[in-house]
């Protein structure tokens, strides 16, 4: 038993079945299935679960063991199982779900095949520790995807879509491939293991930064941050699949760059308040823009845009591994509302003007959102009042769950609900802290978690952020709007999240079944 | 200041006058166009339903030319899309958290606010900026101005409006919906095409100010319409030679003494009825008869469970009355536990909205949610079925279910229906359905509704008469009618005997899973258990026999499993584009007895409508089949017509790009027209094989031709549905036990086996072509 379990356990075994399952599969399906699209569909989705199991195998295997020398290029540590395990349950889901909601589809086969080669070619990237394997997974795997969003051929607007995300995820490419061999001739070696461990005093800091800038806008394109967004907004001509597997997966290609680069990126705190600053302006433009949005897929779009603001602000609060819990729960959310996008015309909402609270049902919730963000700390092992960058991450545990107490307040009387409301928002910061610690015990060994110095930078991205939320819960709102400001912003989001024009169908004929 | 001064010179003496012109203009160009109703409650409607007055081959023709083969050029494009985006923004019904401004000022006001910052209009032109500034106040003031700015004479303004309107008929159609059927709805942001023309025109005068210049119209390759044409034709007179050989060949069961049957089930004229009807009527002395799913009853429901009220008829109506749904039980315990489960689920909902649709609040709730949301995919993908049982028994722990039921007498005068009124529904009803003697020992009326998961079509698959919503409550409202005494009393006295042994049921027919849900109450079960129990042993063999057919209709895809299993996964998989075939292969409309089809295995493609001529002496229940169910029934025959003829001009293309906009609609992809017709997947067995047969209604009606030509005279619109060519009449004349078909000149032609129709269809077919002046 032992044995078997070594032997299992062998780092390049284990690797090449993670890559070779899903590329089995749509060897197997291209060869052996022309006639019977749907039994070698099938298959695929089974080779898919079972690389699944895999991996969630490696993820248990690694959270007790460390992560050894690099094998053939290849190295799994704690990062690379935790994006293995989300890409193949990602990837296993879209698959069991276009089983059935391709049936009919002129291009099934085709479809499958890409899919399950876009699944080995992202864990190629994830599983790389050559910089050049990296390289090749992530140009395979944004090919793949530029296909996949292509997939009706016949329509013009599918085919531009794909264009305009070719023309940035190819410049991502580009400024990768150029960081690589920067980083490559600075340490003298192409292994990711061997380069983070480098002594950094060795090597020239102006080429280290600057590969990492250019790094650094690889992962922005990658993740649609400004000003890189707009592959992502116009994105949605892809099948509802294709866009659960992009939100869940390759979007978040910037965030695993940054993660996977983190010891070095740690070291320099002006491109850290570079990140923090882009993360919060695509936070806040994405976040503005999914509110004002009528359309659901859109309305997902741009939230994804936000999120991703999100986890690079989290990147250059230092917060590697929240960044990581981030990008995880985010994909899984995400990918679950682009599937059930079917379901938004029964699902009725309470108009925003009925929920606008105020000040004598706000102030008892703040004390619910200070207990909230006690148990957030308490759970998480953060510190609660601390002058470092985890204030930051605090900061919307208690934005959060006071929305919670003021939401359970608003609906009752204050006197009877006010314990129970302070009880809700600590369990609801209890929760949070669960699902972002379990993550980032994971990463305890990667030691890539450094709080930085609180500075004002930080504390002005949270005030602005505090503000806005405030203004949406108190009246201000409602009397912003009356205002030819508010008119005027109100048409530049609007016109800032329209999809590029060439990948509309403004005349109905041109779209093609 | 130029713009003031042709502003001025074009407004006749009196403003009034001009303004009330221009809307005159805009309603008669708006007779093009089809309503598209929001997707919520999907109606079938005609695309072509403004062109009806031509005959079908010109009707065709014009179509192809205004929505099939458009003009496409850039310019048009770039005022589509900023007219999408407009739209959009303006009709949202509760997608967008944060709304377009002062949207109660009406659709071209409030855009005229935000215009002037609209940089992709006015590209910070200076000049184009401060005449959109200097847009006039009224709607009917802009349009008239731009139609003047774009040299649009004033002769040619109607031509013109109309040929605007085609350019987005799904945005358009939507917006005459809201505007005619339902302003009181949307009184808080209105909208009309006068409102969406103004709005449109303006954006033209920027962007593409030669548009007023006469565009040469395309015209589609003759050939090709010929060809449609002459294919549906073929389907058609296939179709009708066999179904009018068996039916003429089952006229003598007409003779067949009745027994007493143990019951008499009334279904939906709904063509899924029909295999079910069939196999329940194999299994017993059952008789089954078919009846508009709403029974009759124009009401307005209010839904306990939901708080929410539905019109529960046909659109062709308005509903007269408001019926409540109220709690069943006794004990008021049940209801508070109930009503506070109810309070619990909503706050639950209000927790995940606060945090969702907020700012900076999400970034939290989605790390917390992931993990749940990761658990609920894998459910939903892997055991469709338990996933939504198991969602719905979380929900009953919550809230405990509650039995309701419509309250019909309790409640007047407050609401409910009038007792005198009572009467004359279930009269109606039963004339109507021609059951007026010989009941059975239970009578059940069936309505049905359907069970999707993440289908933004469920509607469209669920009661048409009932305005797409499910028709149990209305089987129960007339059930709770006649077992009134006092209304039995009332029908004894106008000759209608109901024996006092029989008993009024309701019940719900799921048509995804044939599953039949039945309303029991104690006098049912007091008189009548044995026959009750075999009914309901009888309506689950039935389901069996049903699926099983129905997966031989899914394809080689169903695999060998279990048929009422494989159904059951259709209908709760989120994955799934085909839950059921709902009316595709829809073909004839069949008013008559049900033993003129008898036994005969129609496929699930016919409307059957139960009418017996003898009852019918003032001829008006018959006038009321052929200008309400059957004129319903058209709307639907047509929809799956043209969106199986052309899925991305009259269908709304594919299901995997759909995109669901402002909660009203669909769009596909990033932007584009609102997809009013069918999906793609509701009539098409692969993108390139459609399941549905492409032909145009035949209505068969078991009536001497002389009752039938009297009802013609007196309706306009069965003279344009018959003469025109888009419903093909047949009459099985009951004095002569032959089939008689009406042709377009309004002759009737005797039908005989031996050689089809004796009708030489390619002359007809060919007249009509050369009228159209498309000469193949």
């Amino acid at each position: 038993m032992n044995y078997l379990f070594s032997t299992l356990f062998q780092p390049l075994i284990h690797y090449s079945l993670l890559i070779g399952l899903p590329l089995l599969g749509a060897i197997g399906n291209g060869l052996f299935f022309r006639r019977q699209p749907d039994k070698g569909a099938l298959l695929t989705t089974r080779l898919i679960w079972l690389g699944w199991g895999v991996a969630v195998a490696g993820l248990l295997w690694t959270a007790q063991n460390p992560a050894g020398e690099p094998v053939a290029g290849l190295r799994g540590d704690a990062l690379s199982w935790v994006m293995a395990t989300l890409i193949l349950f990602v990837s296993g889901i879209v698959h069991q779900f276009s089983l059935r909601y391709l049936v009919g589809d002129r291009n099934y086969r085709l479809y499958f095949m890409l899919l399950s080669t876009i699944t080995s070619s992202a864990l190629l990237m994830v599983l790389a520790d050559h910089l050049g394997l990296l390289l090749a997974g992530w140009g395979i795997s944004n090919l793949l995807l530029v296909r996949l969003m292509m997939h009706k051929t016949g329509w013009r607007a599918a085919y531009q879509s794909g264009l305009l995300a070719l023309q940035v995820l190819f410049a991502g490419f580009f400024f990768l491939a150029v960081a690589f061999a920067i980083l490559t001739a600075t340490f003298g070696t192409a292994s990711i293991h061997a380069l983070l461990q480098a002594d950094l005093s060795t090597v020239n800091p102006n080429a280290l930064t600057s590969a990492l800038l250019i790094i650094s806008l690889a992962a922005m394109t990658q993740s649609a941050l400004l000003p890189f967004h707009r592959w992502l907004t116009s994105s949605l001509n892809s099948p509802t699949p294709v866009s659960a597997l992009m939100h869940a997966g390759l979007v978040n290609g910037g965030g695993f760059l940054l993660i996977r680069f983190a010891p070095l990126f740690l070291a320099q705190h002006g491109l850290l308040h570079v990140l923090f600053t882009v993360g919060v302006i695509t936070a806040v433009v994405g976040t503005f823009w999914k509110l004002i949005q009528s359309d659901v897929k859109r309305m997902l779009a741009c939230s994804t845009m936000g999120q991703m603001g999100f986890m690079v602000m989290q990147c250059g609060l230092g917060l590697f591994p929240a960044a990581v819990a981030h990008l995880c729960w985010h994909g899984l959310f995400k990918a679950f509302l682009f599937l059930s996008g079917g379901a938004v015309l029964q699902e009725k909402r309470r108009p925003i003007d009925e929920r606008t609270g105020n000040l004598a049902v706000f102030l008892p919730a703040c004390l619910g959102g200070v207990a909230g963000a006690y148990g957030f700390a308490l759970v998480s092992e953060k510190p609660f009042l601390a002058a470092d960058t985890t204030a930051v991450l605090i900061g919307f545990a208690f934005i959060a769950t006071t929305q919670v107490a003021q939401t359970l307040l608003a609906g009752g009387r204050l006197r009877s609900r006010f314990v129970p409301a302070v009880g809700l928002a600590f369990v609801a910061g209890c929760l949070y802290g669960v699902s972002v610690h379990g993550v980032e015990t994971l990463f305890r060994p990667l030691g890539i978690s450094e709080p930085q110095p609180l500075n004002s930078l930080h504390l002005t991205a949270l005030g602005l952020m505090g503000l806005i939320w405030l203004s949406m819960n108190l009246k201000p709102l409602a009397a912003l709007q009356a205002t030819r400001f508010w008119a005027y912003l109100y048409v530049a989001a609007l016109n800032g999240s329209q999809p590029d024009p060439a990948t509309t169908t403004p005349v109905r004929t041109t779209y093609q079944v | 200041m130029q713009v003031q001064t042709t502003f001025q010179s074009i407004i006749p003496l009196s403003v009034a006058t001009g303004r009330a012109e221009i809307r005159t203009k805009v309603a008669n160009a708006a007779t093009l166009l089809s309503p598209v109703w929001p997707l919520r409650t999907f109606i079938a409607c005609n695309p072509l339903q403004g062109l009806e007055a031509l005959p079908f081959e010109e009707a065709l023709a014009d179509g192809a030319r205004l929505f099939q083969h458009p003009q496409v050029s850039p310019e048009l494009e770039a005022v589509n899309l900023q007219v999408i985006k407009w739209c959009l923004a303006f009709t949202d019904d509760g997608q967008a958290t944060i709304t377009m401004p002062n949207r109660h000022k009406g659709f071209y006001r409030a855009w005229k606010d935000l215009a002037r910052f609209d940089d992709q209009l006015h590209q910070h032109n200076r000049t184009v900026k401060n005449w959109l500034k200097a847009l006039p106040e009224k709607a009917e003031d802009a349009l008239l101005l731009s139609l003047d700015r774009l040299n649009v004479p004033k002769t040619n303004h109607e031509p013109f409006l109309k040929q605007t309107l085609t350019y987005l008929p799904g945005w358009a159609g939507y917006i005459k919906w809201r505007s005619q059927e339902q302003p009181a709805s949307y009184a808080a942001c209105p909208a009309t095409l006068v409102d969406f023309l103004a709005v449109r025109l303006a954006i033209t005068c920027v962007i593409w100010p030669e548009a007023g210049r006469q565009q040469p119209e395309s015209t589609p390759a003759p050939g090709i319409l010929s060809q449609t044409v002459a294919r549906l034709e073929k389907a058609e007179t296939t179709y009708r030679n066999a179904l009018l050989e068996n039916v003429l060949a089952s006229t003598h069961q007409l003779t067949k003494p009745a027994a007493r049957p143990d019951a008499q089930l009334v279904f939906c004229i709904d063509v899924r009825s029909e295999p079910f009807r069939r196999r329940l009527e194999a299994l017993g002395a059952y008789e089954t008869l078919g009846f508009a799913g709403f029974f009759g009853l124009p009401v307005r429901l209010h839904d306990f469970v939901q708080d929410k009220a539905h019109d529960a008829c046909p659109v062709l109506l308005r509903p007269r009355h408001d019926i409540y749904e109220k709690p069943l039980t006794e004990n008021p315990g049940q209801v508070t536990r109930f009503q506070r489960g109810k309070r619990i689920l909503t706050l639950l909902k209000s927790f995940y909205e606060d945090l969702k649709y907020n700012f900076a609040t999400p970034f939290a709730l989605v790390e917390t949610l992931g993990a749940a949301c990761g658990v609920l995919m894998l459910g939903r993908t892997l055991a469709p079925v338990i996933s939504v049982n198991g969602r719905r028994m979380l929900k009953e722990t919550v809230r405990p279910p509650l039995l309701t039921e419509p309250d019909v007498v309790g409640a007047y005068p407050e609401h409910g229906i009038a007792p005198d009124q009572q009467v004359t529904y279930a009269e109606t009803a039963l004339r109507l359905m021609g059951l007026t003697s010989n009941f059975g020992k239970l009578v059940v009326f069936c309505g049905h509704g359907a069970a999707t998961q993440n289908n933004p079509y469920a509607s469209a698959l669920e009661c048409g008469a009932c305005g797409g919503n499910h028709g149990g409550p209305n089987a129960r409202i007339l059930a709770t009618l006649l077992n009134t005494p006092l209304v039995r009393a009332r029908l004894a006295e106008k000759g209608i005997r109901i024996p006092t042994s029989t008993v009024f049921l309701a019940a719900e027919h799921n048509t995804t899973t044939d599953a039949v849900t039945l309303y029991e109450t104690a006098d049912a079960n007091r008189h009548h258990l044995p026959v009750l129990l075999r009914l309901k042993r009888d309506l689950t063999a039935a389901q069996a026999a049903n699926a099983s057919t129905r997966c031989q209709a899914f394809g080689p895809d169903a695999d060998g499993c279990d048929p009422v299993k494989q159904t059951l996964r259709r209908s709760s998989d989120w994955a799934e584009v085909r839950p059921e075939w709902g009316l595709a292969r829809n073909a004839a409309f069949i008013v008559g007895p049900r033993r003129l089809t008898e036994g005969l295995d129609l496929e699930g493609r016919c409307f059957l409508h139960s009418y017996d001529w003898q009852q019918d002496t003032d001829l008006s229940s018959l006038q009321t089949i052929l200008t309400a169910p059957m004129v319903v029934a058209q709307w639907i025959n047509s929809q799956y017509l043209f969106s199986t003829l052309d899925p991305v001009a009259y269908g709304s293309g594919s299901k995997i790009t759909h995109n669901v906009a402002g909660k009203l609609g669909v769009m596909q992809g990033n932007a584009s027209d609102l997809m009013h017709g069918l999906p793609l997947q509701s009539v098409y067995r692969t993108d390139d094989t459609p399941y549905h047969v492409p032909q145009r209604l035949l209505t068969v009606v078991h009536a001497p031709r002389h009752s039938i030509d009297r009802i013609i005279q007196a309706q306009k619109t069965l003279q344009t549905l018959f003469l025109n060519g888009w419903v093909t009449l047949v009459a099985i004349d009951p004095l002569e036990n032959r089939a008689y078909r009406l042709d377009r000149l309004g002759e009737w032609q005797r039908w005989s086996p031996d050689q089809g129709s004796t009708l030489p269809v390619r002359d007809n077919y060919a007249t009509g072509m050369t009228n159209t002046g498309i000469v193949a």
